[in-house]
């Protein structure tokens, strides 16, 4: 049983690590991303006023850790795709004929692609770590252990999703119209103290709030959802992220057991 | 004999379409069968079936002594498929297709390694092992994809247009891969094509398919002679007017002189008459400067019971992949 999941697991790492110049794609626009929306906005949000506003964090400390959870999101989330190059190009035929099951083969595929994205945010903190010195390395593995928790859910809402479709057009079109307002929605890039009342709503049904708080959290040493609800605790936020990515990789699994070739 | 395929009055429906409208057919272990049809015939969906890929609408299948809608896990387990479109991972060397294959259907280790070494050895690509599946030829890939289909020794081979879009030289390379794994292995092999050569020269068995029925199906001696006689061409060093009322042979159906010292004769096999033939003429001591002959082919055979040539129904296979879409769409 192992064995299938570990094969796939294989399998898109291996392809991962073979598509050189996407990493280095990878890495060069996450220096971009930080350095210039970062830092513009690092020093555009000096003094002391904006420390109140961020809990005692500057904005770099603030953003940081949100980044590393929201560049795993990204990149989970997309990973979906390959299911759908899969059928394009012929793979899917070779999985489906074969006597594994599909359940697991779909699980090892998340759990590859999970790591993958994992090793997209690493790189994003390991910038973060280079620009700020306030980040906790102590808090660095349980980071990504939430990482991966959460990259496991969002990759499997991604195959869920490649599964029922056949273009990789569609699908980006999908995944753009959700990935942007759940990065938006998830407090990465500014606090949720001060937006209204609907949009903290729609804040608390995204998992990537509790992943961006949490990741926050062991990194610096502030939750900031705990101080608009103190009702939410890490360990609420904890069982609430570990129940929505199980759902989903369960999700993924029954919808990718249906997927035939037509 | 042990039966390795038993198909029974298969039904595939595509809303309205009906791809495969009730086919039976039986292969025996170890037997090379061909499914012979122009494109669009229903081919690819009953392999699609076969290999457990696509539920029937109705109807039986039996692979390897299993059910494919009731036990596909164990029908999967029993079969090997090269399938019509290449379904190789680019990204990845010919090595790592292999294993990654080996590891789905259970193989690990020592035994993998060894396996993955014949296999790649059978079909000349142990050299390029590790060279990215991206940068093969056409050839190399379809070979690679034999070989990911014997790497578990799986007891059928299901091969959808195994050398479709090959150049002839490749072409008669895979073939030859095709006739060893059954010299080899005895692994009993489905093909479909819509080549008559393919057919003829592999297949022990043809069933010839036109619109999702089975319209004829025998050895394919046994098809050609269905549209009755070969031509036996004798030409001689002189030829006097009664030749032909000397030469008495069974299933003799006609002989006449044609021009230049020619005689045609109109008999049931050739290969059985012309020494018989050659007897005669040489009792009188006629002289025999040339013998020819010319054998209907399958082409003949699917123009006999169709009415139309193989070559001339391109347009039905996207007619139906058409008319499935709009079915779908509804």
């Amino acid at each position: 049983m192992l064995e299938h999941i570990y094969i796939m697991t294989y399998r898109q790492i291996k392809r991962f690590w073979r598509a050189k110049s996407r990493i280095a794609g990878m890495i060069i626009n996450n220096i971009l991303w930080l350095l210039f929306f970062g830092l513009g906005w690092a020093y555009t949000l000096r003094g002391p006023q904006f420390q109140i506003l961020f809990k005692g964090l500057d904005y770099l400390a603030f953003l940081l850790p949100a980044t590393f959870a929201t560049s795993i999101f990204q990149a989970s989330f997309m990973g979906g795709i390959s299911v759908i190059w899969d059928k394009q190009f012929g793979f899917l035929k070779e999985v489906l004929v074969a006597p594994a099951p599909r359940s697991l083969t779909i699980l090892g595929r998340a759990l590859g692609d999970a790591v993958t994205s994992i090793a997209n945010g690493l790189i994003m903190l390991a910038l973060g770590f280079a620009l700020s010195s306030k980040l906790n390395p102590q808090g660095l593995p349980i980071a990504i252990a939430i990482g991966f928790v959460m990259a496991v859910g969002f990759t499997s809402m991604g195959i869920a999703i490649a599964s029922t479709m056949r273009s990789p057009e569609g699908f980006q079109l999908i995944v753009g119209t959700i990935t942007m307002p759940m990065t938006l929605l998830s407090g990465s890039m500014f606090p949720l103290n001060m937006v209204p009342n609907w949009m903290q709503i729609l804040a608390l049904v995204s998992p990537l709030t509790y992943a961006v708080d949490l990741c926050r959290y062991h990194l610096t040493g502030v939750s900031l959802l705990n101080t608009i609800y103190p009702w939410l605790t890490q360990e609420i936020e904890i069982v609430l992220l570990l129940v929505t990515s199980l759902t989903l990789a369960f999700i993924a699994m029954k919808m990718f057991e249906k997927t035939t070739i037509e | 004999m042990e039966q390795d395929i038993v198909v029974e009055n298969l039904v595939k429906k595509y809303g309205i379409v009906e791809a495969v409208r009730g086919i039976s057919f039986h292969v025996a272990r170890g037997e090379i069968f061909g499914f012979l049809g122009p494109n669009g015939a229903g081919k690819t969906t009953t392999i699609h079936i076969l290999a457990t890929l696509l539920k029937p609408t109705s109807g039986k299948a039996i692979v390897a002594g299993y059910d494919v809608v009731i036990e596909p896990d164990k029908v999967r387990r029993n079969i090997g498929v090269v399938f019509q479109d290449p379904s190789l991972d680019d990204n990845l060397t010919g090595y790592e297709n292999l294993y990654i294959h080996g590891r789905l259907y259970g193989l690990n280790g020592q035994k993998l390694k060894e396996r993955i070494e014949e296999v790649l050895k059978f079909v000349d690509l142990w050299e390029f092992r590790y060279r990215v599946v991206r940068t093969y030829s056409g050839g190399m890939r379809r070979r690679l994809e034999i070989a990911r289909a014997m790497l578990h020794t799986p007891k059928i081979l299901f091969l959808d247009e195994p050398t479709l879009g090959l150049d002839p030289q490749t072409r008669v390379h895979i073939w030859e891969y095709i006739k060893s794994l059954k010299k080899e292995y005895g692994t009993t092999i489905f093909l479909t094509t819509h080549y008559m050569e393919e057919a003829e020269l592999l297949c022990d068995r043809v069933a010839i398919i036109d619109h999702g029925k089975i319209i004829a199906l025998g050895t394919s001696e046994e098809l050609k002679s269905m549209i009755g006689s070969d031509i036996v061409y004798v030409k001689l060093s002189k030829v006097d007017g009664d030749v032909c009322s000397r030469i008495f042979i069974e299933g003799l159906n006609g002989c006449k002189i044609i021009e230049g010292n020619t005689i045609a004769l109109q008999v049931r096999k050739a290969s059985e008459a012309i020494p018989a033939i050659l007897s005669y003429l040489d009792r009188f001591e006629i002289k025999v400067l040339e013998v020819s002959y010319r054998r209907p082919t399958l082409n003949d055979v699917f123009i006999h019971l169709t009415g139309r040539e193989m070559r001339d129904t391109e347009g039905s296979h996207l007619e139906v992949a058409r008319m499935r879409r709009r079915a779908r769409m509804r």
